[in-house]
């Protein structure tokens, strides 16, 4: 069931090539997509609803035969329902899936035992799930009388309990109160230095994308629009930082103004009063020029604020403010 | 092992979900009440039908005597009684019967569900029932007078002719003895019965009342013959000497087994198929709630998950078959003494293991669980029908001897729960032993393990592959 392609590559873990999956109704949800996916690292899947995240993930997992293109791990091109590839992902799905009637130790076995992992093995993982986790005191707990943080965090466990070398995790934090949301990152931060571990990781929070992705790779309609890590997508795309400059006095202000538009480094500039607003990627390190450029027009800078372009910025820039669904 | 991985978690889901196990330990005691009491086992193991007679019989006279033949049919039905286990009657009446009526108030009353049926017993129902007795007298001197014609002829040759001619004449016109022999006596009496069809004591009333009736025609016509012989010139085997009005248990054929009793295996059957529906529904939840996805991403099988369910739901099957029982004795209950009960609970376990079978392929079938609480009914029912569980089906018959076994295999019988209703009957109300019921037994596994492999294929196909 599996076909070696090319020797293995230490660098590239997970690789999709010209990924389609088009369903009976037409509907073409992934439009050849081809992503690289380095070993270690947390790779984000952004894009609106609709856009083809669950269904890539789910071709990359072996849940669905695309119609075209293929996956690749670790060097061997996987097929759906292929074991090789149910040993090496374990997917935390989006909705809480868990055995109601079940104890949190008992969800736990029921999954390891399933992967056949050996009893000694499972029984240390199973603990130090639980310990990492914070649910260590409710082992005995069925799972129906767990709170909502919990539930993800076991729903997380679970994923994590046949100690797999990827871990795909779509959208694990929705209805998280802060401090469950904090433990839940604190812990994927924690993945890949557990044996090299690479997670992938969908969401549609962006401040969580850009906490936790070294890299992130937003898509729409099924194709890649951009894949980079968060900081250049952050300098390179969308309008850029935002400065705001308060001048001495307001007049002269709207002169500045124009002087600054005409920069080749600042995309935007809008005049209240005494106070411009003003856009440019990478505002620091244009900093000096924009502060020179008011200099000349002998203007006195009296206060600066800077609000850093978010990865919430590049994606709607990309993907546009149209509902999807 | 993977299977006893699900076998564990669904056990323990099984277990402690306190409400539907309750529900689905209550559902077979429930139904086998339900039964008990239709089929009469409130009633001491019998029922005692309320019907209505409306005899019009004038009677007839025979030799100076008027005979009320529709009279003492009555008193025949009114007397009738229930059998004990030894064959002796019981304090119990088959019948409770009103003669008060008129046709358009037994006719209201039937409608009311007051009453079973009623009988017409026509005006000439007497003249009918002696034309019917001369005519057994006559059939039986008409044999009578062919042997003795044989055995003359034999003896004297062509002479013998002449003296039979002599002793037909004599016969005919000096008549028999005690009764004058009439040579056309053309009467016919219809009686009639009525009831509701729907109603499925009306059927037994109605087939007591039939064989009853043919069973005091018969009788009268035996005993006018063996009034007849006793001055007839011929020797005449003049038959039963029985009573002038006898009831005849062959008649009836009443035997000390209540319908209760002889529908309890079918109940069981019928039961057992309707825990499908659990089963499926179970299944379905895992689709339904996402589980089964996350099962999907495991090493699990399709024969790991089918497999290992199987288990858990068999013991429950197999629960509720001892609470049916359990009940059903409780309330009355007599299976035959010679009945093994080990090979019967054998049979019945196979039957447990193909209606998770059965589960399973509708589990495959159902997309969510509603889809599988509507399905399973209307699958499960239909099949406990199909079984001849409670009633004979039309013959359809494949062949009259299946694989060299003698016995012939029917449209119906290839499903499992058809062998498993036989065998059980069989065994249970006959005493069959395990030699008289291996045939069924083994049709009823082979079916039970193709059925399972179907359904591994099925769920594999639907439900577990990727698409």
């Amino acid at each position: 069931m599996k076909k070696r392609c090319f020797p293995m590559s230490s660098d590239f873990l997970i690789s999709t090539h010209d990924l389609v999956k088009e369903f009976p109704d037409g509907v073409r949800a992934v439009d050849g997509l081809t992503i690289k996916i380095k070993r270690g690292e947390v790779f984000g899947f952004l894009g609106p609803n609709g856009a083809g995240k669950t269904t890539s993930i789910k071709m990359m997992v072996g849940l669905l035969k695309p119609t075209s293109g293929k996956t690749i791990i670790d060097g061997e091109t996987i097929e759906a329902g292929s074991e090789v590839v149910k040993e090496k992902i374990g997917v935390c799905p989006q909705e809480i899936t868990l055995w109601d009637r079940l104890t949190v130790y008992e969800n736990l076995k029921l999954i390891g035992d399933l992967y056949e992992t050996p009893q000694e093995k499972l029984n240390r993982q199973i603990d130090s799930l639980l310990y990492d986790l914070k649910l260590e005191d409710k082992r005995k707990t069925r799972a129906t009388s767990l709170s909502g943080g919990m539930k993800r965090r076991l729903n997380l466990a679970m994923a994590l309990v046949h100690d797999p070398e990827i871990v795909v995790l779509d959208e694990p934090s929705p209805g998280l109160d802060p401090q469950s949301r904090l433990v839940l990152w604190d812990y994927i931060n924690t993945i890949p230095k557990m044996g090299d571990k690479t997670v992938i990781l969908t969401t549609h929070f962006m401040e969580e994308a850009d906490r936790l992705c070294k890299r992130v790779a937003i898509i729409d309609h099924g194709k890649l629009l951009v894949d980079d890590s968060p900081e250049k997508l952050k300098n390179n795309l969308g309008e850029g930082d935002v400065v705001e400059l308060t001048l001495e006095e307001m007049e002269g202000s709207e002169k500045i103004a124009k002087d600054l538009e005409k920069m080749e480094t600042v995309t935007k500039v809008h005049v209240v009063g005494n106070k411009i607003w003003l856009n440019s990627l990478n505002a620091v390190k244009h900093l000096p020029e924009i502060f020179h450029q008011v200099e000349i027009g002998n203007k006195n800078i009296v206060d600066v604020k800077l609000r850093k372009n978010t990865l919430e910025d590049v994606f709607i820039s990309l993907t546009g403010r149209g509902l999807r669904e | 092992m993977r299977w006893l991985a699900i076998t564990k978690k669904s056990g323990k889901e099984i277990m402690r979900d306190k409400g539907a196990l309750f529900f689905s330990l209550l559902f077979p005691a429930i139904f086998i009440l339900i039964f008990g009491f239709a089929f009469g086992s409130f009633t001491g193991g019998n029922t005692t039908y309320n019907i209505a007679v409306i005899n019009m019989d004038e009677g007839i006279i025979l030799n100076n005597t008027t005979i009320h033949h529709g009279n003492n049919y009555v008193n025949i039905l009114t007397e009738m009684s229930y059998l004990d286990g030894n064959g002796k009657n019981t304090s119990q009446h088959i019948f409770d019967i009103r003669e008060d009526l008129t046709e358009k108030e037994a006719q209201e009353l039937v409608e009311d569900k007051d009453l079973i049926a009623y009988i017409i017993i026509p005006r000439n129902f007497s003249q009918a029932v002696a034309a019917e007795s001369m005519r057994f007298v006559q059939h039986a001197i008409s044999d009578s007078i062919g042997e003795r014609y044989y055995d003359q002829y034999n003896e004297n040759g062509t002479n013998a002719s002449k003296m039979m001619e002599q002793l037909i004449s004599d016969m005919m016109e000096n008549g028999t003895g005690g009764t004058t022999l009439t040579k056309n006596i053309n009467v016919t009496a219809s009686v009639i019965i009525k009831g509701d069809p729907a109603s499925s004591s009306y059927f037994t009333v109605s087939g007591i009342i039939q064989g009853s009736m043919e069973a005091y025609v018969d009788n009268s016509g035996k005993i006018a013959l063996a009034i007849s012989a006793k001055s007839l010139p011929v020797k005449i085997d003049p038959g039963s000497q029985e009573p002038y009005v006898i009831v005849e248990d062959r008649a009836l054929d009443v035997s000390d087994l209540s319908g209760f009793d002889y529908q309890v295996p079918g109940l069981i059957v019928f039961a057992l198929l309707m825990s499908a529906t659990g089963v499926c529904i179970s299944l379905s939840r895992e689709e339904s709630k996402g589980t089964l996805t996350r099962l999907k991403l495991t090493k699990m099988s399709s024969f790991d998950m089918l497999f290992g369910n199987t288990i858990p739901y068999t013991v429950i099957a197999v629960a509720q078959l001892f609470v049916l029982l359990g009940i059903a004795l409780l309330m009355g209950y007599q299976f035959n003494p010679d009945a093994n009960i080990f090979l019967a609970l054998f049979i019945a376990i196979w039957g447990c293991l193909a209606t998770v079978a059965l589960g399973l392929i509708l589990a495959a079938i159902a997309k969510n669980e509603d889809q599988a609480g509507y399905l399973g009914p209307m699958v499960a029912v239909p099949l406990s029908f199909l079984t001849g569980a409670f009633f004979s089906l039309p013959t359809v018959t494949f062949t009259e001897n299946f694989l060299g076994t003698g016995k012939a295999f029917e449209l119906f019988d290839w499903l499992p729960w058809t062998q498993c209703s036989k065998a059980l009957s069989k065994t249970m109300t006959y005493g069959a032993s395990f030699g008289d019921v291996i045939v069924e037994i083994v049709i009823m596994i082979i079916l039970t393990v193709v059925l399972f492999t179907l359904g591994v294929i099925l769920y594999h196909r639907k439900r577990l592959r990727s698409i």
